[in-house]
């Protein structure tokens, strides 16, 4: 369960929410963060409350049993396609860092493919095995990723100075794209509405794990804002389409045989941004396979309607990728952030709903 | 009788014998070919003569300890070939086992070895075998089932487990399986790990071949369940996940670091073997800016004047390591030695003088080689070696995302498999010591 | 049955090489088709005002590094409007792709630095495959002369300049190095100035000289800081010691090498305006030469003469660089990082700086006379 929400918090980090946080870094982002920070444990804490009473069920199921046609369907339709987006605003950008700093030959199309092939074989999967590769992968990553954090914090050039000027911004009152941007990363515990089927037994959720989640996504914030600008400065910080990328690549390994420490970093949040696109993806794809079943779509007595959202979901992000240009993702994921609240309100309405109806 | 005999009469070596003492007499008909015929001899033809009377013969017969039960129609003729003998006393019929066992000594473990720990392997007799695995686990609660295959062969296997700790689901997972299995001809345990396996174009084996009576009790004691064949000097352990297929015996002879050392080193040997090869078709030909300057330029330079692309290049020299490979496996020990010091030796260098390869391919090629030998369990070393490919072609499609991503798409295509309905690869917290299990 | 199952993955194995052989066109280019740049020189151009003169350094791969004796370079010079514009004719010039991801060296006139500074690093630094940890540096006299320089001591496949800054050979006092992405920061930002290396070639080009250094600050004319006053802005900012200070007390001369450095500093403010800089620096050292016997019981008073002397340096630059404007150290920066943001933080201390009093205090601590007394 933590690795849902640890993924999600890291593979933020190369997404889109630093460059929203650091442009943003004029108008109170650090009050922000910190609205964001405990909004987002609160959340998380609902959350996982809500479902605590539901244990073993997934959301769909839920709200099939509990609520009428009318409004599950609209509500899970609306779930899958925030799910997908997501996923693939991690895709897209993810695509467009590796092609702006690593192979500038490669077309988009084949790097994106090469994430569609793999990740609609995983798609398919069961989902418990969708989750011990999401653990597998994590802990073979979490090592290096320590690695590279602490490099990057204790290398000499980071100048402190920096972050403290940033910090001595605080009596800006908060912007609410920056903080709907921070509170981002909170996001991974919804992916419990499809994972909540595993979970049998009810999660404990007290006092530690609200401290450990609250710590972790402490951390995680102040990393993802302070360090780049304690490497690039705070006055031009904001210029930066890609600042964590281009902090990472301001280490360097003086002794290593990757010189370099940018590459580990873009390989290592391949994995990461690999592990965030496949459970939001097949949490898309669970969701909206419960609602949509084609009977006719039958080849060799399998139905293919899972096949079938697999090559959309691979068409759709392939046709965006080409389509796109980098101010419009950023344009459109900022937007798609910005939404975001509401998502969270129709969970709860739902969730709210859902429970009073059992009880009766 | 005599329908066994027309049943079996174009065979030459059934053999009908009539034994005759006074008035007692009785028949005794057998298989030449498969019985012992010093111990028919001594347990009962001798006997007969001894003994008063057919009364007396026929209750010494049934005290025998190899005495089976009595089968008729088909079941019978199959007993018969398998050694038993049929014993005709008067209107009594008794079928007692007088195999003759022709390879039944242990021999030294020639896949597995250890430095320290047992020195000998399973025999190719599932009597000896079954004798072995009791002598070495004395817990009452082992439990040994006897099935007969359907096939041609009608071999015996074994199913052992310990009755205590198995797991249910698992030990019905595989007794339906043995079950419903109808192949026409299955020869060996490697044959039928084969046919358990559910998929028909698998990859990694989801049971473990072992020829080690220690790592045989082993696994029992946890839980898991052995199936031996007879007439072939392999267990099968089922079920199994990744981890078991990295762990030596020795592990548990050596003191905690030194396994601990060697376990980190066979893991660092498979990623190598995995990786290698794609990593330097990625490095040389997509992004040669990762290593740095001096590491680059000598990679270079050591590909300068070489005429083809890079995993043309690998491709080739992985081809001919893979020849060598097979070829001093099959080839007869003494001359095996030759093969690799001409194969390895001498084309290696040849090739690099011809500026066929660089030299640092054939610094890759021998690392690889070296390291897919670490690996404990040869079966997982064969499917390391061709998913080693099928990461060779994504990177030469896609580059270092290819590689990456198809490292990842390994290990997920790893958790998704399963063995008897447990994950193949999954990290397990709660005991340490699963991990370890052999 | 299964013998048609196999014949179908044959099948499928043929399908998928033939596609690899096909697909291996995008993207795909062997290291051997490639050359590395390891150094970019910028000059501005001789024959057009504004045009700039690129100066691409390539590394040539040899085939065994032990056999080849000397380093082989290739060099493309060519002339633009922009940079991109000379570096896309130098692709022309030769027959392999171009890699820029091992740029290790950026050099740029000492001509560029007053006006079009920020255009040259706007190019190096927008394109991603370039490092942001090259090092860039002042080419006195031309960026082209001193990358065309080849030291007798050069290896086949590292350049000597790049040894001089990263640490690995050289270490020195006098060198100062600066990464790209630090340059930008500091000049970009408030409170800071950065300092870049000047780099100088003998007369025949068999020698590298790295020993002064330059405050950039943008739209003024750089300010040249001699070797000395280099050395102690290392001290001061990077905490480098290995250098020595003579002494001269009684008719001796003592010759002290400081080890160890460290700095601090505090603006001490009040009613919201800087008002002194406070600064101490802690030094451990040995004396190294010395024309008469010394006495270790006199540590004591060497330390003491020792503080003064460097006390005299340390304030020589501070007092120097105060007069100019310029604040490489980042006094600027720690004012700020001292107070809430808002619009006239930095009016206040740009008002102050120029007439803040420094209060000095040096703590030198000589751990021995050397091997001899």
């Amino acid at each position: 369960m933590y690795y849902l929400i640890f993924v999600t918090m890291v593979a933020n980090i190369i997404a889109t929410v630093p460059r929203i946080l650091v442009i943003e870094s004029k108008n109170g982002v650090i009050f922000s963060m910190i609205a964001a920070l405990f909004v987002g444990v609160i959340f998380t804490y609902f959350v996982i409350l809500f479902f605590n009473k539901f244990s073993g069920l997934s959301f769909p199921e839920i709200l099939k049993k509990h609520t009428s046609k009318w409004f599950y369907i609209p509500v899970i339709v609306y779930f899958g396609i925030s799910w997908f987006l997501a996923g693939t605003i991690t895709l897209i950008t993810y695509v467009f860092l590796f092609t702006t700093f690593v192979s500038l030959e490669t077309p988009l199309i084949t790097t994106t493919l090469a994430f569609v092939i793999i990740v609609s074989f995983g798609m398919l999967m069961k989902s418990e095995s969708v989750l011990f590769t999401l653990e597998t992968v994590f802990v073979l990553l979490l090592p290096i990723l320590i690695f590279l954090f602490v490099k990057i914090i204790t290398d000499s050039n980071l100048e402190w100075n920096f972050v403290q000027v940033a910090m001595m911004n605080i009596n800006i009152t908060p912007s609410y794209r920056s903080f709907s941007a921070a509170s981002y990363i909170f996001i991974g515990v919804v992916n419990i509405v499809i994972f909540n089927s595993f979970f049998k037994e009810k999660l404990k959720f007290g006092f530690k794990q609200i401290s450990i989640i609250s710590t972790v996504g402490a951390v995680v914030l102040f990393i993802t804002y302070f360090i780049p600008i304690g490497f690039n400065g705070f006055e031009q910080i904001e210029h930066m389409n890609f600042p964590w990328v281009s902090t990472s690549d301001s280490v360097r390994m003086k002794y290593g045989v990757i010189e370099r420490l940018v590459f580990i970093f873009i390989i290592i949040f391949l994995g990461i941004s690999f592990l965030s696109l496949l459970v939001h993806w097949h949490v898309s794809l669970k969701l909206f396979e419960s609602i949509f079943h084609f009977n006719k779509l039958k080849w060799k007595n399998k139905n293919l309607t899972s096949y079938f959202f697999v090559v959309l979901f691979g068409a759709v992000s392939i046709y965006l990728v080409t389509k796109i240009d980098e101010f419009e993702l950023f344009k459109y994921s900022s937007y798609f952030y910005n939404i975001f609240p509401l998502f969270y309100f129709i969970l709860f309405l739902s969730l709210f709903v859902a429970k009073r109806r059992a009880k009766i | 009788m005599k329908e066994v005999v027309e049943k079996m009469n174009n065979s030459e070596d059934i053999l009908t014998i009539p034994l005759q003492l006074g008035d007692n007499y009785a028949f005794v008909l057998y298989l030449k070919t498969v019985v012992d015929g010093l111990k028919l001899q001594n347990i009962i033809i001798k006997p007969f003569f001894e003994l008063k009377s057919t009364e007396f013969f026929s209750s010494y017969i049934q005290s025998l300890p190899d005495i089976a039960k009595m089968k008729t129609g088909d079941e019978l003729l199959i007993q018969l070939t398998k050694g038993h003998v049929l014993i005709a006393i008067q209107e009594q019929f008794f079928l007692v086992d007088i195999k003759m066992i022709t390879a039944s000594t242990p021999q030294p473990a020639l896949m597995e070895p250890t430095i320290y720990g047992p020195q000998l392997a399973l025999s190719e007799a599932i009597e000896t075998n079954l004798n072995m695995i009791r002598h070495r686990y004395l817990e009452p609660s082992l439990t040994i089932e006897t099935v007969q295959l359907k096939d041609k062969s009608h071999q015996s296997i074994a199913l052992i487990y310990d009755k205590k700790i198995v797991k249910q689901s698992v030990l019905d997972k595989i007794q339906k399986k043995i079950k419903e299995m109808n192949n026409p001809l299955i020869e060996s345990s490697g044959d039928l790990q084969l046919f358990l396996n559910s998929t028909k174009f698998s990859l990694f084996p989801v049971l473990l071949l072992t020829e080690r009576p220690d790592r045989i009790t082993y696994n029992l004691a946890n839980g898991k369940v052995v199936i031996l064949m007879d007439g072939s000097p392999q267990a099968i352990v089922a079920p199994v996940v990744f981890y078991d297929f990295m762990v030596s015996m020795e592990d548990n002879y050596h003191s905690f670091w030194i396994s601990i050392f060697t376990l980190i080193l066979r893991y660092v040997g498979i990623l190598t073997c995995i990786l290698l090869p794609a990593m330097y078709v990625a490095v040389t030909s997509y992004t040669p800016d990762i290593f740095r300057v001096e590491l680059a330029l000598s990679v270079a330079g050591s590909r300068l004047g070489v005429p083809y692309p890079s995993f043309i290049e690998v491709l080739f020299m992985l081809l001919f390591m893979e020849f060598l490979i097979e070829a001093s496996i099959r080839l007869p020990k003494a001359i095996s030695a030759t093969a690799t010091t001409v194969g390895g030796l001498i084309l290696g260098t040849a090739a690099t003088e011809a500026a066929l390869t660089s030299n640092i391919m054939i610094i890759i090629v021998s690392a690889v080689a070296i390291t897919s030998f670490v690996i404990p369990i040869s079966e997982m070393s064969f499917a390391i070696r061709i998913c080693r490919y099928v990461l060779l072609a994504f990177t030469t499609l896609f580059g270092t995302v290819g590689l990456m991503l198809g490292f990842l798409g390994i290990i997920m295509f790893l958790t998704n498999k399963e063995s008897f309905g447990e994950p193949f690869l999954k990290i397990n917290w709660k005991s340490t010591k699963r991990e370890k299990e052999v | 049955m299964y013998l048609l199952d196999r014949r179908k993955v044959v099948f499928l194995y043929v399908i998928v090489i033939q596609c690899i052989v096909l697909l291996a066109g995008c993207g795909f280019k062997d290291i051997d088709n490639r050359l590395f740049i390891i150094g970019i020189g910028v000059d501005p151009s001789e024959k057009e005002e504004g045009h700039y003169k690129v100066t691409l350094k390539l590394s040539i791969p040899v085939a065994s590094i032990k056999q080849e004796k000397k380093p082989s370079y290739q060099y493309l010079v060519h002339e633009g409007e922009n940079i991109e514009e000379a570096v896309r004719i130098l692709e022309t010039h030769t027959d392999k792709t171009l890699e820029f991801g091992h740029t290790k060296i950026i050099m740029v006139n000492e001509a560029l630095l007053e006006n079009n500074i920020k255009d040259v690093m706007d190019y190096f630094v927008r394109r991603g495959d370039m490092q942001l940890i090259a090092w860039v540096g002042v080419a006195k006299e031309s960026a082209e002369e001193v990358l065309r320089a080849e030291p007798k001591a050069e290896e086949a496949v590292s350049t000597s300049i790049t040894r001089f800054f990263d640490n690995t050979g050289t270490e020195s006092p006098y060198i100062v190095s600066a990464f790209m992405f630090e340059f930008r920061r500091n000049t970009r930002s408030l409170g800071i100035d950065p300092v870049l290396p000047i780099v100088e070639t003998n007369d025949d080009g068999s020698q590298l000289i790295v020993n002064k250094s330059l405050i950039v600050q943008e739209g003024r004319v750089p300010f040249e800081l001699s070797s000395r006053l280099t050395r102690e802005y290392n001290t001061l900012a990077n905490d480098l010691g290995g250098y020595s200070y003579k002494i001269e007390f009684e008719g001796n001369n003592i010759v002290v090498n400081i080890g160890k450095t460290k700095v601090k500093y505090k603006i001490i403010t009040e009613n919201k305006k800087p008002t002194a800089i406070n600064m101490k620096i802690e030094m451990t050292g040995e004396i190294i030469e010395s024309d008469k016997d010394l006495s270790l019981n006199n540590l004591e008073k060497y330390n003491k003469l020792a503080e003064d002397e460097v006390k005299k340096h340390v304030l020589e630059f501070l007092t120097t660089v105060q007069k100019e404007n310029l604040d490489p150290i980042g006094f600027g920066l720690k004012y700020r990082t001292m107070h809430i943001n808002n619009k006239d933080t930095m009016k206040k201390w740009n008002e102050a700086y120029p007439e803040l009093p420094i209060d000095l205090k040096v703590d030198v601590n000589l751990k021995s006379t050397g091997t001899i007394e």
